[in-house]
Formats: structure tokens, C-alpha cells, sequence
């Protein structure tokens, strides 16, 4: 039985404004090493503000969080290196060059690029961005752009794989080819990823396991993905989408 | 006139014989000139004629034609009035010349621009690492903030009658001056320079877990740079304004006290040549920022030429 790599233990969490909102409710379930982790649910159901806290840039109001034994928030330089995430836009930095975006990582954690076992010219090449090394962000397309950050999230071979959303505003053919190479990617240096999306057909075509999230932020089902995907799986998922938000619609109104 | 008509026919027969040949003659000389010419002088050739046409459409046509008019208009009045009030062009000439000439009114020219640059690195500092901070922590902001309003607050004049009567030295209290009146103009452009930053940029690189130093360089500092040239194009022109003020004011060297000197001995030739000194000083240092700013902010995709 391999390790736990992320872990969250009745998590909560509330943004304090004028009104209060609570992100997540009650969320526990734990990620295992190697695990593919696909995160389903509707706007709202804290599915973003669950990659904040695994990111450490959100404090938790309640519970723990956890990556590989560390408190992501209180012990922030701990995961130094751990962690990669591909966000829904590409955020790379406008005054970096496609190559020099991708050492971002690489600055901080402070590696020695001779050493890496894929030098961030190496991913380029593999991701068929080579001719654009020293092409700034404006000069590429959307997905360009969105392949020079998943070679930002990979440089540094994190252990832990995060995407928020990572595929979602590309259009079909660019978003396949980089679900494609980013699930390739993961599974070939078997890395943990979690995954956050808003399309079922993703999750059910890329992951080991679903977890469908209700509002506010709880686990609604955990459902392992078997060999052979089925039409009922989709409705299955779908459902229980359904039915975590006529509970919270209910809730509300009780 | 049959005859007539024929004649005519036929000498406009030879005159378009002659114009061919003679096209032929020229064409074949331009193409054998163009044959035996090496390509990189040709090459050259072209690169002059290129800028020629970019020089000539970049003159800005309506402006030249404008202030040639003043000059023009200048130098009349110079002949009906006392050289006080409009000396001749030719006078005016004579002095910057004068200027550039004598060792002594070279040293007056570095003597103001080393006061400015210095003064304005000390302020630039203090008040970037100042504003980053405020832009970063709220609670630094509202403890400092009602500081800088204060000092934006005070006249220029103000704070060089307070130099006057808190410092003795000279170089002292125009370095105060002017470190207080730019401070609120550079720590502002810090400030909202910092907060301009997108959350998803400060989020993406937070993720990477850096240390303060790196996020500076790695985020702040970049982000930062078109504010920073900005608003050092801005003190630029209100720092030697200042300068101006307080060398004229009670200085004993720089500018401001030669133009004082030319004021006190009615020399408008002087005061003229002293002021052209500091136009080109502007517009060389405004020239340099452009450089400046053309070589580190290439990556600025800028649309704004598409919509003029």
C-alpha cells in the first residue's frame, strides 16, 4: 500500500468580508502516491480554494491539511520543490521569455540546471516549443503559452502534480493534446496529481479516482474509476452532482 | 497644309525615336551601374536612402515651421527693443558657445547635474523600497502615508526655506529639498506599482515558495519597471526644477546662481544660453530613458500604435 501524499482531516474554510463566505465545509479524503486524482463539481464548491490550501496560500479556518506529513501554510519552506501547479490561465511572467519562464522553478528552488534529467530546453523540445525559446508570452498562442506553464510545473520534478481548471478555457483540439501530454507526462515519472475540472469526461478519462465535491466544500462521492469506463459512470457522477446540490439547496432553505 | 502636316508627323516620329533611344541609353546605364556596383555598397546605399525617408517623415513639419516663425519673430524684435529684453539670435549663439567654452561654466553644468542625479538616487531608493513595503503591508501604508501627503503637501519654496534655516552647508540643503519634494512621487509610483501586480502572478510565483529576496527580484522589481522609469521622468523635470530654485535662491555654484548672475548683471544673452543648457539636459536624459526603456521593456506588447 503506497504512502499518503496529500491528506485533509475536516477542513474548513471562511472568507471574512463584509459578508462571510464559507468555501469549505467539512472536506476530508486523502491523495495516495502515484494516485491521479480528478475533482469534480459545480462553481462554488470549493474546488480552487482546495488547490490554496494544498499551495499553502490560503490559511485553513478549521482541520488539517497535510502534504507529505507537512502543514502546508506553517511549514511553507518545507514543500519548497514538492509542489507543481498548472493554473486555469498560464500566468507566466510577460518579461520572462518562454525558456526563462520555465526556470522560474528552477531560481527558487535554487537547482543546478546541469544536473536536472530534463533541462527546461529538454521540455520545450518535448512539449514542440523549441523554435519558440526566446519568444515572449504575447507572441504565443493560448495554448503555446499553457504548454510553456505545464513545463514550468514539471521542471523542477515535483512530487506532487496540481491543476486547477488546467485545460478547460483552450479550445477542444489544443485542450485534448495537452490533457493528452500532461496525463502522460504525470503517469510516466508516476507523480501524484490532483486534479481540478469541471468537465466529467475529463476526469473520467484521465483519473484513478473521482471526487465529486458538494457546496460548501465536501467530499459528496469518492468513486474509483474502474478499468472499463461505462456510459453509467458518467451519469453516475453526474447524480451525485445533482444530488449534493438540491442537499445544499435544502440546507440553505432549512 | 498637307505638306506641313506630313513635316510635323514626321519630326514627332523622330523626337519619340530619339526619347526611346535615349530612355534605352539611360536605362542601360542605370542597369550596368547597378550591375558593377557591389552589393554591400549597394546595400549601404540603400540603408542611407531608407533613413533618409524615415528622418525626413519623422520632422515633425507644422512644429519646425512654428518655431522657426518665433525665431524669426525674435530676431525682429531684437532690432526695435534693448538687447535686455530680446538680444539678437547671434548674441544668444555667442553665449552658449561662451559656456561650453569656459571651464568654469562647465563645472557650474556638473556641479547641478551631479546635485540632481545623487539626490535623486537617494530619494528613488528610500521611497521604492518604502512604497513596495506599503503596497505589500496595509499597516505600514496607513503609518506613512499621512507623512508623504504632508511632505506633497508643502511648496518647494517651503522646503528650501526650511533647508535654509536648518542646514548650513549648501550641498545639505539642496539634496534635502530635493530628496523631499520627489519622495511622494516615487513612492507612490511604487506603491501602485506593487498593487497593480495580479494576484494570479504574486499566487503563481507564492507556490514556488521563495524567499523575500527572490519574489523582488523574480517579481516586484520587473513588474516595477515601467512604473520606475515613469516616475524618473517626472522627477527628472521637477528634480532640476527644485535644483534650479534653490542654486538660484541662495547657491553659490551651478546654474541657478549663473543664472542669477545673469539676471544681476542684465545679461538676457546669458540667462538664455544658461536656460537652453538646461533644455538639452531634459531632453538628453528623457533620450537616454527612451533607450532606457527600449531596451528592458521590449517584452511590452504594445497595441496602442494600431489604434492611433
Amino acid at each position: 500500500m503506497s504512502e499518503v501524499a496529500i491528506s485533509f482531516r475536516n477542513v474548513s474554510k471562511a472568507f471574512a468580508g463584509r459578508r462571510t463566505v464559507v468555501a469549505i465545509g467539512d472536506l476530508s479524503f486523502d491523495v495516495r502516491t502515484g494516485e491521479y486524482v480528478c475533482i469534480v463539481g459545480r462553481t462554488g464548491c470549493g474546488k480552487s480554494t482546495t488547490i490554496g490550501l494544498l499551495l499553502g496560500l490560503e490559511k485553513p479556518s478549521g482541520g488539517n491539511v497535510s502534504v507529505f506529513g507537512c502543514d502546508p501554510f506553517r511549514q511553507f519552506d518545507a514543500l519548497r520543490g514538492k509542489i507543481g501547479c498548472v493554473f486555469q490561465s498560464d500566468r507566466l511572467l510577460p518579461w520572462r521569455s518562454a525558456i526563462d519562464n520555465i526556470r522560474v522553478p528552477i531560481e527558487i528552488i535554487g537547482l543546478d540546471e546541469r544536473r536536472l534529467q530534463q533541462k527546461p530546453t529538454q521540455w520545450l523540445d518535448r512539449l514542440g516549443l523549441r523554435a519558440f525559446e526566446n519568444a515572449y508570452p504575447h507572441e504565443l498562442s493560448g495554448g503555446m503559452r499553457q504548454r510553456v506553464a505545464l513545463a514550468r510545473a514539471l521542471v523542477s520534478d515535483p512530487k506532487i502534480l496540481l491543476a486547477d481548471e488546467a485545460f478547460g478555457h483552450l479550445d477542444e483540439v489544443t485542450g485534448d493534446e495537452l490533457r493528452r501530454d500532461f496525463h502522460r507526462l504525470a503517469k510516466e515519472s508516476g507523480k501524484t496529481v490532483l486534479h481540478v475540472t469541471h468537465s466529467i469526461d475529463e476526469a473520467i478519462t484521465l483519473s484513478d479516482r473521482i471526487l465529486v465535491f458538494g457546496r460548501p466544500g465536501h467530499v459528496a462521492a469518492d468513486i474509483a474509476i474502474p478499468r472499463v469506463r461505462d456510459s453509467r459512470l458518467r451519469e453516475e457522477i453526474f447524480r451525485h452532482i445533482e444530488n449534493s446540490e438540491r442537499d445544499a439547496a435544502g440546507a440553505v432553505a432549512a | 497644309m498637307p505638306g506641313a502636316n506630313r513635316r510635323d508627323g514626321a519630326n514627332r516620329a523622330l523626337n519619340n525615336d530619339r526619347h526611346a533611344e535615349i530612355l534605352a541609353m539611360v536605362s542601360a546605364d542605370f542597369d550596368s551601374s547597378l550591375a558593377t556596383e557591389p552589393g554591400e555598397r549597394r546595400y549601404a546605399r540603400h540603408r542611407l536612402l531608407d533613413a533618409a525617408t524615415k528622418l525626413a517623415r519623422s520632422i515633425n513639419v507644422e512644429g519646425t515651421i512654428v518655431l522657426a516663425g518665433v525665431l524669426v519673430a525674435w530676431q525682429i524684435a531684437s532690432h526695435f527693443s534693448p538687447p535686455i529684453l530680446f538680444p539678437p539670435l547671434q548674441k544668444v549663439v555667442a553665449a552658449i558657445v561662451d559656456i561650453f567654452d569656459s571651464p568654469s561654466a562647465l563645472h557650474a553644468i556638473g556641479t547641478t547635474y551631479l546635485r540632481i542625479l545623487a539626490s535623486l538616487l537617494v530619494a528613488f531608493v528610500l521611497a521604492t523600497v518604502l512604497g513596495i513595503a506599503a503596497g505589500v503591508y496595509r499597516r505600514l501604508e496607513r503609518a506613512v502615508i499621512p507623512l508623504i501627503e504632508l511632505m506633497q503637501g508643502i511648496p518647494a519654496v517651503c522646503w528650501i526655506i526650511f533647508a535654509v534655516l536648518w542646514f548650513r552647508d549648501m550641498e545639505t540643503r539642496i539634496a534635502f529639498v530635493i530628496v523631499v519634494t520627489t519622495v511622494p512621487s516615487f513612492f507612490y509610483q511604487a506603491r501602485d506599482g506593487v498593487r497593480a501586480i495580479s494576484a494570479e502572478l504574486w499566487d503563481m510565483v507564492r507556490s514556488w515558495r521563495p524567499s523575500l529576496p527572490q519574489l523582488v527580484r523574480i517579481l516586484v522589481l520587473p513588474a516595477l519597471l515601467p512604473v520606475m522609469l515613469t516616475s524618473w521622468r517626472i522627477n527628472l523635470g521637477s528634480g532640476t526644477r527644485v535644483t534650479i530654485m534653490a542654486e538660484l535662491l541662495g547657491g553659490i555654484t551651478g546654474i541657478g546662481h549663473q543664472l542669477r548672475l545673469a539676471q544681476e548683471l542684465f545679461r538676457m544673452d546669458r540667462a538664455i544660453a544658461w536656460t537652453f543648457v538646461l533644455v538639452v539636459f531634459v531632453v538628453v536624459t528623457s533620450a537616454i530613458l527612451s533607450l532606457l526603456e527600449a531596451r528592458t521593456l521590449k517584452w511590452r506588447h504594445v497595441r496602442s500604435a494600431a489604434y492611433v
